[in-house]
């Protein structure tokens, strides 16, 4: 009896592992079987999963990196030289005062469901933009535009008035509140894509559903399976389809940076999103001994991080309290031992443009005894000498592990260097948005990332009244420069003008600038850029994060 | 399975003498050594809790930016994260919660779990019925969705954590000592007691709690494992307890991201909350087997 | 037997109303809204995409409404995937957590059945010690910790198997091993106790001293007796499968209801926070209700009448 139970449960167990054998040995035949020719399939890890693909009304970053494959602006993004470049347009003209854009569009411009697309179709999306019914999030983004703001925020009514007209066919004039000379950047954002007006009439609201969405870029939309993947495949409707070389395009959203990484060591992706802090110095060695074949790739990003003080709250009302919690922030050591991911340690607020607007040394990057003995001596004179008889502060951040820390190393700068005690606070996003958009905080951290390459998408930021000033901020002097600024076509003049109110802003010491962001990702050395005259690149990053697939290839 | 009348009267007389039947399972409990290594460890691990700051020199918050995360040594046992905070340190003040949010969801889960299924199994008929009927509508919610709700919408805080983990521990509980008393009101040896004129509370008393102790305390050392998990896998979900706090949930959940880089910060909290567990699960079999005499049979 | 089914059926509905309003309510009160965003929104924008979500009503006008579409089975839109009702997300999501539950339970039962039996076969002998030793290990690692240690293993250095996703057969295998593990370790334990326990009873021995074969008597009374412990333990077992798997869809980005659960809290996503919370609820009584019949199927003396 004994043996013959003994029997069955061996014959269990060996059923088990024989199971497990067969399952191995089952995955190991397709191994061999894979072809050797290099297939020209990407797949992406792409975030969160999409909200939706219409470009007017999205404002996330993952959905931004597939809306810029599947629709094309007037202008694009060369992501090799990171210049404007022309996208449906061909070529404009621009009036002499800047206010008037003339567009020419390509010839024989399609949908991709073959469909003629025509200027008209672009007076009919910025108006739907503008649409108070529409309710798009970044309307501002067409504000430029004269009486866009009015009618978005239904001062007129009449969407005839707004200052873009289809001349004829291949022709769109459009004209401007007053001369901004980055619109050109402006009409390659996604918020300014054209939508199809007979798609949008037959679907209504699920226009950009699997099987109904249509798009005018280089690739189009085949498969959306939700928290999958997105397939792109090439538009055969497309007017330079002959440049597209990817046949196959997966975006995968995969949240957990841990996840993704793993992923892409197994294999499963040729493209991160982010890369987990912890990797980093690990990938970083790799590339010190083997550049050619390490899949590590850092760049630039238009973005800073930093801490902002409510000028509503007490103690940091007092410009002297905040000019001494800015000083005693180590920048760079944030920057090496916290962060960790390569990023600058900040000296200003607006990240430095090449060639445009290169900003002052406004703050040190690292602490020094001097700095020590002035922040002391402002502190003493704001009446706190050595943190003594200070109010209660606290820090507020979003909950996540990279602010936890920084938010910690700043915690015990402030304590060691002057003596004030800081309590931390975290929330959740949606309630610390929440808190900080209705002003209910002394200190929180916030990040800001440029939309277009000029200054003012930070500088009016803090402007008196704006939607995005938490901090309650007025300055008459500072307003009056950004406005100045807005007026003036004659770029030295206008760069002077930021250059003025980013050194009262950070004299006022309100905001208080940390790094400024990089991105760091892993890219397989298949993936390669192609330029305009087919040569071949090493994979590499842009200001804005773009990923246009329209210029990558898969090589061996 | 029925039993003669003798042995009825054995048992009643046993249950009479309370201390015999107690005297036996601790007889037989001792002979477990494992059960019985298990409690010193226990033992140890909750004084090793209770005095962590005189166990080491290292606060569990401040950070040693210029540290970083550095492989165990003599002067940090475990190694230290990358903060440049002690693990070891850390591993000591993260038992507090973690033994903490054991213990005291469980004292919530036995008190009202004891009281509702005695009562239910006691009285029984129309009482018993609706108390089964709403037990089973308790049973229909998916409490851990709730909790994760409550937690991420509200903010979390240790405090409502504990709640959180006993509400959901005493359904089970309650289910448990209701179908101990059901079977218990039916033995001969109670019936034998009751025809011989013993009261109600002496029946309860001298009856009925030192036969569900049994099956209870047995039930709990099992129970505290689960919600030591069940802490961690909020933890894990961000939901735990909150930085620069430290429980063994969180100081996994943070380890495992960084296992190839700084494996100390894994395996040390992890080897700890194992053989924690693993010694509340041999105390458990110990127990059962000292216990519930139908088991230790054999 | 019928009646009881029914009955227990039935008496799913006021639990879901219950859990419907409760969560409902619940939802609202937490601060944060689905309309809060990073950049700021002109308060005219914000009142339009509330029109459009028809939040501009008062709270118990909301309330009726999303109870006469939830008895029409109409669970609502998403806030968070606009283009979405919360039922075609459900849609999607819920086979994916059913496969994976089931896989896991397959796994468990498989592997724990066959331990179990294996020890109890020689109890007391370094098979049975090493046996109950791998499934103590099993229940006292915490999942979170399993999966990542079975990707870095068998996805990234031996490459066998994928970190992400739940499309090929591929993927499907180190979620579906690290969601079963702690419950096979459960089973073994379990299943082993039962059979010791039935192998040492009386009615096994008259079996055996009438000259039955063992394998009638293993099949006709052993195993419907030791699998008895275990089969009790499957609805508990469920139960946390459902919740098992919400880490486990978190480490290997599965796109399953639990995912969706997390993100919507987060995303404070009303509707589709109200829909899964819905769906676990009937899982859940479902599972009970077919352990509670299975259960008495195995077990005579249990009666539900």
């Amino acid at each position: 009896m004994g043996k013959k139970l003994n029997a069955l449960a061996c014959t269990l167990v060996r059923t088990f592992l024989l199971g497990l054998l067969t399952a191995v040995a089952l995955m190991l035949l397709p191994l061999q079987l894979q072809a050797e020719a290099v297939k020209q399939i990407i797949r992406i890890g792409n975030g969160t999963e999409p909200r939706e693909l219409d470009p007017i009304l999205s404002t996330g970053v993952p959905e931004s990196h597939i809306e810029d494959n599947i629709f094309e602006g007037l202008c694009s993004r060369d992501p090799l030289t990171e210049k404007t470049i022309p996208g449906a347009a061909e070529s404009w003209e621009i009036s002499e005062d800047g206010l008037t854009y003339t567009f020419k569009l390509r010839k024989n411009l399609k949908w991709s469901d073959g469909v003629k697309l025509t200027a008209h179709d672009f007076v009919y999306s910025w108006r739907l933009a503008l649409d108070p019914k529409t309710a798009s999030e970044y309307a501002y983004q067409l504000y430029y535009i004269k009486n866009g703001e009015a009618f978005n925020k239904k001062k007129i009514t009449d969407n005839t008035k707004i200052g873009v007209v289809a001349q004829d066919d291949r022709t769109l004039v459009v004209t401007l509140e007053r001369p901004t000379p980055y619109f050109l950047d402006i009409v390659a954002f996604h918020t300014l894509y054209p939508v199809p007006k007979h798609v949008i009439a037959k679907h209504k609201e699920k226009w950009t559903k699997e099987g109904n969405i249509v798009g005018n870029g280089a690739f189009k939309l085949v498969e959306w399976r939700l928290n999958q993947h997105i397939k792109l495949v090439p538009n055969e409707h497309y007017w330079d389809k002959d440049k597209v070389k990817i046949q196959e395009a997966y975006f995968l959203p995969i949240e957990k940076a841990e996840t993704e990484e793993k992923s892409f060591a197994a294999g499963q992706l040729d493209m991160t999103a982010t890369l987990p802090t912890v990797k980093i110095a690990t990938y970083m060695r790799d590339k010190q001994k083997n550049p050619k074949t390490s899949p590590f790739r850092r760049s630039a990003m238009f973005g800073t991080y930093y801490y902002q003080f409510n000028t509503k709250a007490k103690p940091l009302d007092n410009k002297l309290v905040r000019q001494a919690l800015s000083l005693t922030v180590d920048r760079t050591l944030i920057a090496e031992k916290v962060a960790r991911g390569g990023q600058i340690p900040a000296w200003s607020f607006v990240p430095p443009i090449e060639g445009k607007y290169q900003p002052k040394k406004y703050l040190n990057t690292s602490v020094s005894k001097a700095d020590i003995a002035k922040a002391k001596a402002l502190l003493k004179k704001a009446g706190f000498p050595d943190g003594k008889g200070m109010p209660k502060i606290e820090l507020l951040y979003n909950t996540s592990e990279g602010h936890k820390k920084i938010a910690l190393a700043i915690q015990q700068m402030w304590k060691k260097h002057l003596g004030v005690q800081i309590k931390l606070l975290n929330q959740e996003w949606k309630v610390y948005l929440n808190t900080t958009r209705s002003g209910k905080f002394q200190i929180s951290r916030r990040g800001w990332i440029g939309d277009y390459l000029d200054p003012n998408t930070f500088m009016d930021l803090h402007v008196e009244g704006g939607g995005n000033n938490e901090i309650g901020f007025a300055h008459p002097e500072h307003d009056k420069y950004i406005k100045l600024a807005a007026a003036e076509s004659n770029n030295k003049k206008r760069m002077d003008y930021f250059h003025k109110a980013e050194a009262i802003l950070l004299d006022e010491a309100v905001v208080m600038p940390i790094y400024y962001y990089v991105s760091n990702r892993l890219v397989s050395p298949k993936v390669k850029l192609v330029d305009n005259k087919g040569k071949l690149h090493p994979w590499r990053g842009n200001l804005f994060d773009r990923l246009p697939l329209k210029h990558y290839v898969m090589t061996k | 399975m029925t039993k003669t009348a003798t042995t009825a009267i054995d048992e009643l007389k046993q249950a009479e003498q309370g201390t015999s039947l107690w005297t036996e399972s601790f007889y037989r409990f001792k002979k477990n050594k494992m059960a019985v290594l298990s409690i010193f460890y226990l033992l140890i691990q909750a004084l090793m809790a209770i005095f962590a700051p005189m166990l080491t020199s290292y606060s569990y918050e401040a950070t040693d930016l210029m540290l970083g995360a550095v492989a165990p040594s003599s002067e940090h046992w475990f190694g230290t994260d990358e903060l440049g905070r002690d693990i070891f340190t850390r591993t000591l003040y993260g038992a507090r919660i973690s033994l903490a949010i054991g213990l005291l969801a469980v004292v919530v889960s036995l008190v009202i779990g004891i009281i509702y299924g005695a009562v239910s199994g006691y009285f029984g008929g129309k009482v018993d019925y609706y108390m089964q009927r709403f037990l089973e509508i308790l049973y229909a919610i998916p409490f851990m969705i709730l909790v994760i709700i409550l937690l991420t919408m509200f903010g979390h805080n240790i405090f409502m954590l504990f709640i959180a983990l006993g509400a959901i521990q005493w359904l089970t509980m309650a289910r448990i000592v209701r179908g101990q008393v059901i079977s218990l009101k039916e033995m001969e040896f109670v019936e034998a007691a009751r025809c011989m004129g013993v009261g109600r509370l002496m029946i309860i008393m001298r009856h009925m709690i030192p036969n569900i102790l049994g099956p209870v305390i047995v039930y709990t050392t099992l129970a505290i494992p689960a919600l030591i998990l069940e802490e961690a896998f909020l933890s894990f979900l961000g939901l735990g307890v909150q930085e620069p706090m430290s429980s063994w949930g969180t100081l996994i959940s943070d380890g495992v991201e960084i296992m190839e880089e700084h494996p100390w910060a894994l395996v040390f909290p992890s080897l700890t909350l194992m053989l924690t567990l693993l010694a509340l699960n041999f105390l458990g079999d110990g127990l059962r087997d000292a216990l519930d005499p139908k088991v230790s049979q054999h | 037997m019928l009646k009881y089914i029914i009955g227990r059926l039935l008496g799913i509905i006021p639990v879901l109303w219950v859990l419907a309003t409760i969560t409902f309510f619940l939802v609202r009160l937490a601060p944060g809204s689905p309309f809060d965003s990073e950049k700021a929104v002109s308060p005219e924008i914000l009142a339009h995409l509330k029109a459009k979500a028809g939040f501009d009503e008062p709270l118990p006008m909301q309330y009726l409404i999303y109870m006469k579409n939830l008895l029409q089975g109409d669970l609502g839109p998403s806030f968070r995937y606009t283009n979405l009702s919360v039922n075609e997300a459900i849609a999607t999501a819920l086979p994916v957590t059913m496969q994976l539950g089931l896989c896991g339970l397959i796994y468990a039962i498989i592997l724990g059945f066959g331990l179990g039996m294996f020890a109890a076969t020689k109890p007391n002998t370094l098979r049975d010690y090493g046996s109950m030793g791998f499934s103590l290990l099993g229940v006292c690692m915490p999942s979170f910790m399993i999966g990542p240690l079975l990707m870095l293993l068998f996805a990234i250095k031996l490459r066998w198997f994928n970190v992400s996703g739940w499309e090929t057969w591929k993927d499907m295998v180190l979620p579906s091993l690290t969601l079963g593990t702690i419950f096979a370790a459960y089973f073994s334990r379990l299943v082993r106790v039962g059979f010791l326990d039935i192998l040492n009873q009386d009615f096994i021995k008259t079996a055996k001293a009438k000259g039955l074969s063992a394998r009638r008597i293993f099949l006709l009374h052993a195993a419907k007796g030791g699998v008895l412990p275990a089969v009790s333990f499957l609805g508990p077992a469920t139960a946390s499968i459902l919740s098992g798997s919400l880490v486990v869809e978190t480490v290997f980005n599965i796109p399953g209801i639990g995912r969706f659960f997390i993100q919507s809290a987060f995303n404070r996503d009303y509707g589709m926070i109200i829909g899964t919370t819905l769906v676990y609820g009937v899982m859940l009584i479902l599972l009970n209700v077919v352990v509670d019949v299975a259960y008495a199927l195995l077990n005579p003396k249990v009666r539900y009448d």
